[in-house]
């Protein structure tokens, strides 16, 4: 469709602006009332208005842009709908703590000097609750359980079919995070199993991610898969681990924070028009229309993205991308020009300067966020892949310490308890002597698979060293922290490795510090490290969230339950 | 697409009770779409407007205080020959199950919110085109 007139992108704005005004008071009376009436309701009914008002913000906030807010409140709504249908306990903690920051979340992004990803304590986790559904189709019996057992393992839910219809049936009824497909499902030569695979894909509005349990070699099955939709193949013999760090990559990928834009234009009501598109896209979107604040924007902002006008009239775009690579932190981030002149020429001078793409207005909507969404990603993944470990592919030691750094200065503006958490796997050395290297490597492989899944989104996970994990549990005080690493404690030593014919378990330990001062990051990491050590000497395979008796740190009491 | 024989889309009754949908609802289908737009904040509105303005589509919210989308559309039945036009339901529940339970109350296509203020049109258009196309006469 062709590009609008400024007039209904001006409408559009001023809408949104209105519409921002009126949620402002809508959000701050909700939040009021979780803090304070919430707690005299007598009865589930009681909730019914509230989860009215919740619904009435979920519908209409997306559509003004506020996709973060649409999205808290819609994670209330289905929480109180189980809840007022009897599904649920009327447990309605969680709820509370997440209207309470409802107003939160229309505040201008909090300044992030490392970039992360804006964390809301409490609210983060949500999608985490629902943990992802996969459904298998496998006619074996004892491949189908494999799987299952391996799903089952890492938290996901997973459901089995051994025929097409009954699994095409399910999909309609209830549309699952991902499909495993066994390609020779029903007929070992031909590839019975992609066939149901694009049955369901035609019937879902979005296509679904499927994976396939079996690789084949020839090219034109490949070419069927990648038409179908499949994005990754298990190798047999399945490996749990491997399933898992496939599947999780893909998981991973699915929940990341939105993507950032800056636009720097000095049309307002171009600028106002853009951001509409964006937003309404899932970006997160900032404007200038002065170019003067640029990089103090970008520092603050870390756009993925970058986005220019080429005539402007106190700078030009290809002048101000020039300064903007002077600075090597922003050498690998994407420009983008989007500009009216159509002339040859002028593109090329424009992209010769520091540009990496060239947007002719006007755009229509869906190919702006199309050009802006690739670029964006890959520059995302890009730098993912710089600063992340390649064996667990997670936060390398520096990056890590950065996040935690922020997030530790986040909870102290936040007056919220925030846990540092220091986690080494027992007995590695010796894992590594009797087995090899490579087996070890699965064993934290394993480990890094088992923490990514089951903290949530909110918390920040990292490999610190050869064995050593760290962790941040914003919102999190001792006793919940103990309690959480602790479960996960006790899961990672279910777990059986194998080593040719034989299997061994493994464990770990765990030191858990809260701040009770203002203490820095190095000082809290030593302090969790120290309770670490304390795990390791009462005998491994605990946790330990209070300190030793200076007396005697040898003969100290776990304070984890072990 | 709609060809010369067919006419093209003019008048949509939108039922929505949240006044400020109903506004950006106007902007996307009558400044960016150009078509004719009746807004109703309830069931009750919209089955008094509804013979006098004479819609070729009902836009209609699923979930509304009072009336709600299937208890309109029921009601209307009595007021105009709803079987000619296009139904198009507009919710925020994502399972298919619930839109499965949309058709069957009679609607021709269901549409997602939050919607695409610049592309609602464009949807509703095609709605409309399809129906056409599909009509028995």
């Amino acid at each position: 469709m062709p590009t609008p007139p400024i007039d209904v992108a001006q409408q559009l704005a001023q809408m949104r602006e209105a519409y921002g005004v009126g949620l402002r008071v809508e959000l701050a009376e909700l939040a009021d009332w979780a803090r304070g009436e919430s707690g005299n309701c007598q009865n589930v009914s009681d909730w019914q208005p509230i989860r009215d008002r919740l619904h009435k913000i979920a519908g209409g906030s997306s559509t003004f842009g506020f996709v973060e807010i649409g999205q808290a409140c819609r994670s209330c709504e289905r929480e109180l709908d189980a809840i007022l249908k009897g599904r649920a306990p009327a447990v309605y903690d969680t709820i509370i703590a997440r209207m309470v920051r409802l107003p939160e979340l229309l505040a201008d992004p909090e300044p992030d000097s490392q970039g992360g990803q804006k964390t809301v304590p409490g609210f983060d986790g949500v999608v985490d609750e629902d943990e992802p559904l996969i459904y298998i189709l496998e006619d074996e019996p004892e491949t189908g359980a494999q799987l299952m057992q391996i799903l089952e393992s890492f938290d996901y839910r997973a459901e089995l079919f051994d025929n097409g219809p009954s699994l095409r049936a399910a999909c309609r009824s209830r549309r699952p995070d991902a499909l495993i497909l066994d390609l020779h499902f029903a007929d070992r030569e031909a590839v019975g199993g992609l066939a149901v695979g694009e049955a369901i894909q035609a019937e879902m509005e979005t296509p679904l991610p499927l994976f396939a349990s079996e690789q084949s070699a020839e090219f034109d099955v490949q070419l069927r898969a990648v038409r179908a939709g499949v994005v990754g193949f298990l190798a047999q013999p399945l490996d749990p681990i491997r399933v898992t760090a496939l599947l999780e990559s893909h998981m991973r990928a699915h929940r990341a924070a939105p993507l950032r834009v800056l636009m720097v234009d000095d049309d307002e009501s171009m600028l106002a028009y853009h951001r509409l598109v964006l937003e309404s896209a899932g970006f997160t979107v900032k404007t200038l229309s002065e170019p003067d604040d640029t990089l103090a924007v970008m520092e603050r902002f870390n756009p993925d993205v970058l986005v220019l006008d080429v005539r402007m009239p106190r700078c030009s775009g290809p002048e101000l991308a020039q300064m903007v690579r002077y600075h090597s932190r922003w050498l690998q981030m994407p420009i983008m020009y989007l500009s009216a002149i159509e002339d040859a020429n002028a593109q090329l001078e424009a992209m010769t300067k520091a540009g990496d793409d060239f947007l002719i207005k006007p755009i229509t909507p869906n190919a702006f966020v199309a050009s802006v969404q690739a670029r964006a990603r890959r520059a995302r993944e890009l730098s993912m892949a710089l600063s992340r470990d390649s064996l667990t592919g997670l936060l390398k030691h520096a990056d890590i310490k950065e996040r935690i750094a922020s997030a530790l200065s986040q909870a102290r503006r936040r007056a919220e308890p925030i846990a540092v958490v220091m986690l080494d796997i027992d007995f590695f050395k010796r894992v590594n002597d009797t087995y090899g290297h490579l087996v070890g490597d699965e064993v934290i492989r394993a480990l890094a698979n088992l923490l990514r899944r089951r903290l949530r989104t909110s918390d920040l996970l990292g490999r610190y060293g050869g064995e050593e994990f760290i962790v941040a549990l914003p919102g999190c005080g001792t006793a919940k922290a103990v309690e959480i690493i602790d479960e996960l404690r006790e899961s990672f030593t279910q777990f059986q490795f194998t080593a040719g014919s034989e299997t061994f378990s493994s464990s770990f330990s765990a030191g858990v510090k809260v701040p009770d001062g203002d203490e820095d990051l190095q000082t809290l990491i030593a302090a969790a490290d120290a309770r670490l050590y304390a795990a390791k000497n009462a005998g491994r395979n605990r946790v330990v969230g209070a300190d030793m008796p200076a007396a005697d740190p040898q003969q100290g009491r776990a304070t984890g339950p072990s | 697409m709609a060809t010369d024989v067919m006419t093209a889309l003019e008048r949509v009754l939108h039922i929505e009770d949240d006044e400020s949908i109903i506004a950006i609802a106007r902007v996307a289908l009558e400044n960016v779409g150009g078509l004719t737009v009746c807004s109703c904040n309830s069931g009750q509105q919209a089955l008094e407007k509804a013979a006098g303005f004479d819609p070729e589509l009902l836009l209609l919210d699923v979930m509304m205080p009072g009336m709600d989308g299937p208890d309109t559309l029921a009601a209307l039945a009595d007021v105009i020959d709803i079987d000619r036009i296009p139904v198009v339901f507009m919710t925020a529940k994502t399972q298919p199950a619930d839109h499965a339970s949309y058709y069957a109350l009679g609607a021709s296509a269901v549409i997602v919110k939050p919607f695409d203020p610049l592309t609602l049109s464009e949807q509703i258009r095609e709605i409309w085109d399809k129906f056409d196309a599909d009509a028995p006469d």
